[in-house]
């Protein structure tokens, strides 16, 4: 007896079936509004290596990065619907960043140790001082990293979002812009000093 | 690692997350461009243009250095000496009907025109003109003259006799067969002084 073929596998099988195997944000968004499981597989498979790599970025840990991933996909299940993203990589990558930056507090209340190579860069930023103000304003933090960034030419401005956003290691910035190793680690120095400089003028952080 | 450092940065890599979604997206697409500047670009071909000019100059200098120099001869020598401006004529402006036989030359820019006297009275014309030693062809040779006899007809000393060889109202081009001789060079001569 022919077994009768689920509707999802039908849809599988016929919205898989790209040019380059992977379907547009709209179909994977579609498949969440329609309640539809193999949405998450597709998310997987269009985005789950670069969340992994965001969340690795951070954590250095493979199995915790996977978690963070994994803890991802339930979140992007249950926003959408209301959510109906127009980019579906970067509202994954939120997602991630945020639940990475969660477990990397809650691993490093527990063990103080094993630093991620971001964060770590990120300090560079940060202007002397040893007061951990209680209430922070992260809208102000926000709305000047806007405009720092948008006070930069498009390369710097590219330089600093995929490392600091997207978590791409430098020799991936390379191959992507074009840019050798050496000037995007030179961008990356002067940008970190200068965010640092307007950061203290603006008694933030 | 400062801890109170870190959580600073902390702080600052989730601002980071919530970055304009439009940036964060275009940076992904940014990719150096290849080649070289626009402004480079310009100056490159500025300069090849400048090159190219002055090889261009040089090149027409050359030229005129080089250019085959035809010699003139004894009647373009000594037209050559009365090719002032006040005898730099039009030739739309030349009368054939003057009644006075006029020589008229070229020199390959300017006409120019000298009264020569009265047709009636230049019996000499009639005998030199015709006569001369027969020359080769000269794609070179830009000097052109003619006599406007002042009855509509005009002829060239630069050419044998013959009926086909005489234009009418009008300063026809022709191809040298002969060169004046020293005779008409002489008349000539003489009624220009």
């Amino acid at each position: 007896m022919r077994r009768q073929k689920s509707q999802a596998e039908i849809q599988k099988r016929r919205l898989s079936r790209e040019s380059d195997g992977k379907m547009e944000d709209f179909q994977i968004v579609d498949l969440y509004w329609q309640r539809n499981e193999v949405a998450i597989t597709e998310t997987d498979r269009k985005y789950g290596a670069m969340l992994k790599g965001v969340s690795f970025s951070l954590l250095s840990s493979r199995e915790d990065a996977e978690e963070c991933v994994n803890d991802t996909y339930l979140a992007a299940w249950n926003r959408m619907p209301t959510d109906r993203p127009a980019f579906l990589g970067t509202f994954l990558t939120r997602i991630v960043r945020n639940i990475s930056v969660s477990r990397y507090r809650k691993l490093h209340s527990e063990k103080r140790g094993g630093e991620g190579n971001i964060i770590e860069e990120l300090t560079e930023c940060i202007p002397d001082g040893n007061t951990l103000d209680a209430e922070f304003d992260s809208a102000a933090v926000k709305n000047v990293l806007n405009r720092f960034l948008m006070m930069q030419n498009e390369e710097k401005r590219a330089v600093f979002v995929r490392r600091y956003f997207w978590s791409q290691d430098i020799a991936s910035i390379a191959s992507q812009t074009g840019l050798t190793e050496g000037k995007i680690k030179s961008i990356l120095f002067r940008m970190r000093e200068a965010l640092r400089g307007i950061l203290e003028k603006e008694g933030l952080l | 690692m400062n801890r109170i450092k870190e959580e600073k940065a902390l702080r600052l890599y989730e601002a980071i997350g919530e970055l304009d979604q439009m940036m964060v997206n275009s940076a992904l697409h940014y990719k150096k461009r290849s080649g070289i500047s626009t402004a480079k670009l310009t100056v490159i071909i500025a300069a090849c243009m400048a090159v190219f000019m002055a090889f261009a100059m040089v090149g027409a200098y050359m030229n005129g250095l080089f250019e085959p120099q035809v010699e003139l001869d004894a009647l373009e020598t000594l037209l050559d000496e009365e090719s002032g401006k006040e005898h730099r004529i039009d030739a739309s402006d030349i009368d054939y009907f003057s009644g006075e036989a006029e020589i008229i030359w070229y020199d390959g820019e300017n006409y120019y025109m000298k009264t020569l006297g009265k047709t009636s009275e230049l019996s000499g014309l009639q005998t030199y003109v015709g006569q001369g030693e027969q020359v080769d062809s000269d794609e070179n040779r830009e000097y052109r003259v003619w006599i406007s006899c002042g009855d509509g007809r005009v002829i060239s000393p630069y050419l044998e006799s013959s009926a086909g060889n005489v234009g009418y109202c009008e300063l026809f081009d022709y191809d040298p067969e002969i060169s004046p001789s020293d005779g008409f060079v002489n008349y000539i001569d003489g009624l220009l002084n």
